[in-house]
């Protein structure tokens, strides 16, 4: 009996390593797959599926696909009340490795783009492996954080829109915050806040080149540390353009020493692969040089409260349920015995290497394609 | 800067200690610190350590993070602390006082007193570090068993490095003061440091460490005709910012007959600097983590 899943239409960047590892994936499993890149899913130019499986997966390392999707956003953004980098600036538009570049017109592009997607691929046979809305919620750090209003997260506070205003919002003398930015990824814009007194003090992912009289910001393997007020205030201001989402900056649970978090993959409603993170900074993603714990040494750290977490991430991912796979990203406390989610990322499965029964986590996405029985033809 | 919390200590691998479940025996280095706003202090904490068994045998103890060590309140309470389990901690041979993260405070935010008491308190202690030079103090004291004393600050201030030059320590083997920059509350110069290069004191000592310290070719210029010099097996000068002037004068070693190794790590001079200090001198030089020697600001590595 042939299955709906046999066929699989991805929209990605053929040339990316995380699409190359999924289409080897789907290979082993018999399973053919048609890339479909940005530029053209955008364009109209493919004709649309008929049926099958629809993969999104990230569109980056692409310029081209970046400049499209700031394209799209530039009439979203402008109904949102945003200036847009409008269609001239962005055919001058250079693009370098770590450049932000205008994240919140890129993000109402993408959903933009996403949206177009549900309506011109509409064919009743197709099954999108995670709904293209579900992909542009998680992009939207805030929107996550809404849905999972029962569930512990670290404390938020109102968004601000400069330094300025956040001083004034946040009374403390002495407060720790963590500073993202709303519709970033990859750590892209955090910032690690934290004032006593008369004491201020920025760790950050962002590091500042000037260039031909214009500061640009780029992001940062190596954390940037800032102690000037006038220099961080500058920075939030920039960084508050594009929106922030402000949360209380909890102390991390140690692994040797050092700060680290969980990145689950949950697949089809079950955490499957997962990775500890340690770092010796705020900032634990794998791709600023965080080292890897592996999940058996991350149950012996857990010992019983293993579950727990991993019912936590399912939670999470039960209020988006239209995504059919996530990467959940959940702090540790101190002390291992309680949670905080962070995150949700509908590209987190990006982890080369990592093996959960011997599986990557697109060997394992692809079984639990080919076992949804739902789908059979 | 201190971005990460150590994993061994005194030989001993390091377990933070939360409660009861935490307890792996007397055979580890225990660190006992507060997370920002927990509601656990750390003396809750070390009461469950010392309640125990066996407790009475643990040898190595750290003092992470506590709340308020970056505000108005210096070390002092938790000082007092400390020394007052002294007689539940008969065992005690190491203890580090002060070890945080600049995340969790930066070394100069750290809010220190007089440390005098843990030494009194603890008389078979052997080994003891502090982080920490803001309002620190080694009131005059004297200590019969101290063999390593380590002083990590990102500046340490004359009146300091006086009081623990006053300090009585025969058994001294190993000292490093982190003499840091005077942004940060280091005001003194090598005067400063005679008393301790003239070689009167500290009559055991094998080990002189004057490290990350801003006027490190200052002292690298007098160390070499030092007292001191003809008499202990190691100079450290790392984790400054000597460049190849210091390395030139460095050189002055090459007819030391006693020195077995001098460590310049974390340096400004040219390989090739290094390359002619080492074949001019005896002894082992280690050089690890050269800084460009270009840089204009030749930071040091903790300091803020």
């Amino acid at each position: 009996m042939a299955l709906v899943q046999d066929k699989i239409t991805l929209v990605g960047n053929a040339h990316s390593r995380r699409v190359q590892g999924f289409v080897a994936a789907a290979a082993r499993e018999g399973c053919a797959v048609d890339i479909v890149s940005y530029v053209d899913a955008i364009s109209g130019r493919c004709p649309p599926p008929t049926g099958g499986v629809v993969r999104l997966d990230s569109p980056g390392e692409d310029a081209e696909a970046y400049r499209a999707i700031l394209r799209a956003g530039i009439e979203p953004l402008r109904m949102a009340g945003g200036e847009p980098l409008g269609r001239d600036g962005l055919e001058r538009l250079k693009f370098a490795r770590g450049a932000m570049l205008y994240p919140r017109q890129w993000y109402f592009g993408f959903r933009q783009t996403l949206h177009q997607l549900t309506i011109d691929w509409s064919a009743p046979r197709i099954r999108w492996m995670s709904t293209p809305t579900a992909v542009s919620t998680t992009f939207d750090k805030l929107a996550c954080l809404e849905r999972w209003s029962n569930l512990p997260t670290p404390h938020r506070f109102p968004q601000v829109w400069s330094y300025a205003e956040l001083r004034e919002a946040v009374k403390q003398r002495h407060a720790r915050l963590f500073l993202k930015l709303r519709y970033g990824y990859a750590a892209m814009g955090a910032v690690a806040l934290e004032w006593r007194d008369g004491n201020v003090r920025a760790i950050t992912t962002v590091e500042t080149c000037v260039e031909g009289g214009a500061a640009k910001l780029y992001v940062s393997k190596k954390p940037q540390v800032l102690r000037r007020e006038a220099e961080i205030a500058w920075l939030v201001d920039r960084l508050a353009a594009e929106e922030l989402v402000i949360e209380e900056w909890l102390p991390k649970a140690r692994w040797l020493g050092r700060p680290f978090d969980v990145r689950a993959i949950v697949i089809g409603g079950e955490v499957q692969h997962a990775v500890g993170r340690a770092n010796a900074s705020p900032f634990t993603n794998l791709n600023l040089n965080a080292d890897r714990i592996s999940r058996d040494d991350l149950m012996r750290y857990l010992g019983e409260r293993w579950p727990r977490m991993t019912e936590l991430c399912v939670a999470a991912a039960r209020e988006l349920p239209d995504a059919g796979m996530l990467g959940i990203d959940v702090l540790v406390r101190p002390g291992g015995k309680e949670f905080a989610l962070l995150e949700a990322n509908a590209f987190g499965d990006y982890l080369p290497g990592l093996l959960h029964h011997g599986l990557s986590t697109w060997d394992a996405e692809v079984r639990w394609l080919r076992s949804l029985k739902e789908l059979a033809a | 800067m201190y971005s990460e919390l150590i994993s061994e200590f005194s030989g001993q691998p390091v377990v933070d200690y939360d409660d009861a479940e935490s307890w792996k025996g007397p055979a580890k280095a225990y660190r006992l610190r507060e997370e920002y706003d927990d509601e656990r202090k750390i003396a809750e904490r070390l009461e469950s350590l010392l309640e125990q068994p066996g407790a009475d045998q643990i040898t190595a103890l750290i003092i992470g993070a506590w709340t308020g060590a970056c505000e108005g309140s210096d070390s002092k309470e938790i000082v007092e602390l400390i020394a007052g389990a002294a007689d539940r901690l008969p065992s005690l041979k190491a203890l580090f006082f002060g070890e945080m993260t600049f995340e969790e405070c930066e070394i100069s935010w750290i809010n220190q007193s007089d440390v005098s008491p843990l030494l009194e308190a603890f008389p078979k202690l052997e080994t003891f570090r502090v982080r920490g030079g803001s309002a620190l103090s080694f009131l005059r004291t004297a200590h019969q068993s101290l063999r390593e004393l380590g002083v990590e600050t990102g500046g340490l201030s004359r009146s300091t490095i006086r009081e623990i030059f006053l300090c009585d320590f025969p058994a001294l083997k190993h000292l490093e003061l982190q003499l840091g920059e005077a942004n940060y509350g280091f005001d003194g110069s090598v005067e400063d440091l005679q008393p301790l290069l003239e070689g009167s004191l500290f009559p055991k000592l094998r080990y002189l460490g004057l490290t990350n310290s801003e006027i490190a070719n200052d002292i690298a210029a007098v160390v070499v005709n030092s007292p001191i010099a003809e008499r202990v097996a190691t100079i450290d000068l790392s984790l400054g910012n000597l460049d190849s002037e210091g390395v030139e004068s460095l050189k002055g070693l090459s007819g030391n007959r006693n020195l077995e190794t001098l460590i310049i790590s974390h340096y400004y001079a040219s390989p090739e600097q290094v390359v002619s200090l080492k074949a001019s001198l005896p002894f082992e030089v280690i050089a690890e983590d050269p800084q460009e020697p270009e840089d204009e600001w030749r930071p040091i590595v903790h300091a803020e």
